[in-house]
């Protein structure tokens, strides 16, 4: 579903992507961790079509990607710094994807513990809240593949375990292939057996995690 | 599918930028070949005379704009996120007189110069005159800057030093760019406009444009005649365009904080740029109370200030969508594209006005020469890079994950309508109110273009000026100011509430 080979790029005159090669089935979950500026957002960044890679193809669905536009691509992104439009309410922002989310908008927004706040604007609601609401706008859409960027962070640790169950009930749902960027090694422990790191521009598989 | 709606609308301002800011200009370029060019180049070198008075505007421009500089900064620096009342204060003030044209500076300095053995005549206190003018532009600007500043580095700072150092090393070097920007800002706006050095008794540069014009109604010699002060202009552009960033940074958060040391430079600016209003208050309540020049003045003027009003709004609507299409492109833009926003900046107001006038005044199916229509035309042709400027600093604030997180979810026209325009608008406004403020107050253009009973206020006042400050013209300038402050405070709250 999501298959990278020989991906790089530099940044500020240092390689960070240094040929990095990963493949995600269909209703697979991938973790990939490291220290802070590994590179670990760009390459999530590449996928989604924000950034280009010097090198190296990203396919989506067995298809290459590498002149399609970022919403052509059918992802459900979240980013690490939530990006909830200030001038939309919670609702609005989960729907905006189309049809398919429109019609789930309040229905993830439940699901996050939103619901009585959708009417409100992201400058009224904490920073956990605004953190699910960005979650409930990736998952909205049902898209069958999801990029998820540090999307437990900021969050209490109940909330954490419940988030992190219903991304992976949607996932399953959905039979989506999930590329998860989590800074700690106890997030990635909470999700899935395949985690990788990202060191020196590399990815390694790390050690499997049995739950 | 190809983000065709955006593209489309994105060039459709850039043209409409064309027509409106560069047509005019372009115009005399049109014109020149039909003149004699060595007679034209002879011109364009200026002799001993005009190489002096060239000189003297350039020092004027540069020694005015530094003035404003070290004002607006100093207070700027001092008044930043403190939520005292004399730090709001001082902003309001300066937000209130950012509009207030330099001859109504000049207006209320004239009976204190006066009282000086010179009269006041000469280069320094017309300098001085529309330095503090422009200082409000220079505090608006460093204070824009600094926001991108986290408060605590400040309070880091603090902990280890004394103010003045904190002053010194770091808020200076972070608002060293600003400063240089407002003083390139403050340079291009005195360059080109000749009204306050005419009213201290000096020729500016400009004016003999404008007198030249006057007298031959030769758009091509108004061209040769402006080259070296356009040369001048393009060079002042250079720190506008490499430090425009500094001042359109994201904010670094909004934690006010304790007010830094120096209360009293703070109250001194203030007090210096918001003082043109308490003298005009002095002069119209030193005559009679209640004060009955008011009241005779404002329907005396009635019609001017209509025209003025309704100019400066047209102005100010038709600025709104092109700033905010044109807007797009300048975020984006490299370095030639930038300059071709910004040229028209460093053109004098007369040039423009000799510009428009050699456009529209033929024989057409519709021509706007002679009508009211000029009057936003000129203002448009001088102003409209300043209000995509303002639209095009919003856009580079905004946090680009917002526009990402559009790109990824929706397609291109949907990014564009529902996110793109309603995060870019607000920037777009405040561009447009700067546009109607300035457009408000212009002379240079006005003077030459101004149709037959379509006079404006400012043209009112600054005629009045010339035969001394009385207790009308401080009544139509109050009115002048309050039109033009409020414009400039509606802008600042819109801006301050949505940023």
């Amino acid at each position: 579903m999501i298959e990278l080979s020989g991906i790089r790029k530099t940044l500020g005159g240092r390689r960070v992507l240094d040929g990095v090669d990963l493949r995600v089935a269909a209703g697979e979950c991938v973790v990939l961790t490291g220290d802070s500026g590994a590179g670990k957002s760009t390459l999530l960044r590449i996928v989604a079509g924000l950034e280009a890679a010097e090198d190296g193809h990203v396919k989506l669905r067995g298809v290459d990607v590498a002149t399609m536009a970022p919403h052509e691509r059918r992802l459900g992104v979240q980013f690490q710094e939530s990006a909830l439009w200030p001038h939309l309410t919670l609702e609005e922002n989960v729907a905006f994807s189309g049809k398919a989310a429109k019609g789930r908008a309040l229905q993830c927004l439940e699901r996050a513990g939103l619901r009585e706040l959708a009417g409100r604007r992201p400058g009224d609601v904490s920073g956990g809240e605004a953190r699910r609401a960005a979650l409930a706008r990736a998952l909205a859409a049902q898209c069958d593949i999801l990029l998820l960027d540090e999307p437990l962070t900021q969050l209490q640790p109940a909330a954490r375990l419940e988030m992190a169950a219903w991304i992976r009930e949607e996932q399953r749902a959905a039979g989506a292939a999930c590329l998860w960027v989590a800074h700690d090694a106890e997030e990635a422990a909470l999700l899935t057996p395949r985690i990788y790191v990202l060191a020196g521009g590399r990815l390694t598989e790390r050690e499997s995690v049995e739950r | 599918m190809a983000g065709w709606l955006p593209r489309i609308l994105s060039g459709l301002g850039c043209v409409l930028f064309m027509a409106l800011s560069w047509a005019p200009l372009a115009a005399w370029v049109a014109a020149a070949p039909a003149g004699d060019v060595m007679e034209g180049i002879r011109l364009a070198v200026p002799d001993a005379r005009r190489g002096q008075v060239l000189l003297e505007t350039v020092l004027y421009a540069a020694g005015s704009s530094a003035l404003a500089v070290m004002i607006g900064a100093g207070g700027a620096a001092y008044c930043w996120r403190c939520s005292t009342p004399l730090a709001g204060g001082a902003s309001a003030a300066a937000v209130a007189a950012l509009p207030f044209p330099a001859y109504l500076h000049a207006l209320a300095w004239l009976p204190v110069f006066a009282a000086l053995p010179s009269r006041g005549a000469g280069w320094i206190t017309a300098g001085w005159v529309q330095g503090l003018a422009l200082s409000p532009m220079a505090f608006l600007l460093v204070r824009t800057s600094l926001e991108r500043m986290d408060a605590r580095w400040i309070d880091a700072a603090r902990v280890f030093g004394p103010d003045r150092r904190l002053l010194a090393r770091v808020l200076t070097p972070t608002l060293g760019g600003a400063a240089l920007a407002a003083f390139s800002m403050a340079f291009l706006l005195t360059a080109g406009d000749p009204a306050v050095a005419s009213l201290f008794s000096r020729n500016a540069f400009a004016m003999e444009i404008f007198a030249d014009f006057s007298a031959t109604h030769d758009a091509a010699r108004a061209l040769w005649l402006s080259t070296p002060l356009i040369l001048v202009g393009l060079v002042a552009l250079e720190p506008l365009r490499r430090y425009w960033p500094n001042i359109a940074q994201r904010p670094g958060g909004n934690r006010s904080m304790q007010p830094l040391a120096g209360v009293p430079y703070l109250a001194a600016g203030a007090v210096l740029t918001v003082l043109p209003v308490l003298m005009l208050l002095v002069a119209v309540l030193r005559q009679s109370w209640p004060p009955r020049a008011f009241w005779a003045a404002v329907p005396l003027s009635g019609r001017d200030a209509l025209t003025s009003a309704g100019s400066a709004a047209a102005a100010g609507l038709i600025a709104l969508p092109v700033s905010l299409l044109a807007g797009r492109v300048v975020w984006r833009a490299s370095k030639l594209g930038w300059w071709w926003m910004t040229a028209p900046l460093a053109a004098p107001g007369a040039l423009a006005g000799a510009g428009l006038i050699w456009l529209w005044n033929r024989e057409l199916w519709w021509t706007p020469y002679g009508t009211f229509w000029m009057l936003p035309l000129a203002a448009l042709a001088r102003y409209l890079p300043v209000g995509i400027l303002v639209a095009a600093a919003w856009r580079s604030r905004l946090d680009p994950a917002l526009l990402e997180a559009a790109a990824v979810l929706g397609p291109p026209w949907q990014a564009f309508v529902k996110v793109e325009v309603p995060l870019a608008a607000p920037g777009a406004v405040v561009g447009a109110v700067a546009v109607f403020a300035l457009a408000l107050a212009e002379l240079p253009a006005t003077l030459l273009i101004s149709p037959p009973g379509s006079g404006t206020l400012s043209l009112r006042i600054y005629n009045y000026l010339h035969y001394g400050a009385s207790s009308s013209v401080a009544a139509l300038s109050l009115c002048l100011m309050a039109g033009a402050g409020l414009a400039a405070c509606i802008a600042w709250r819109i801006w301050r509430r949505l940023a």
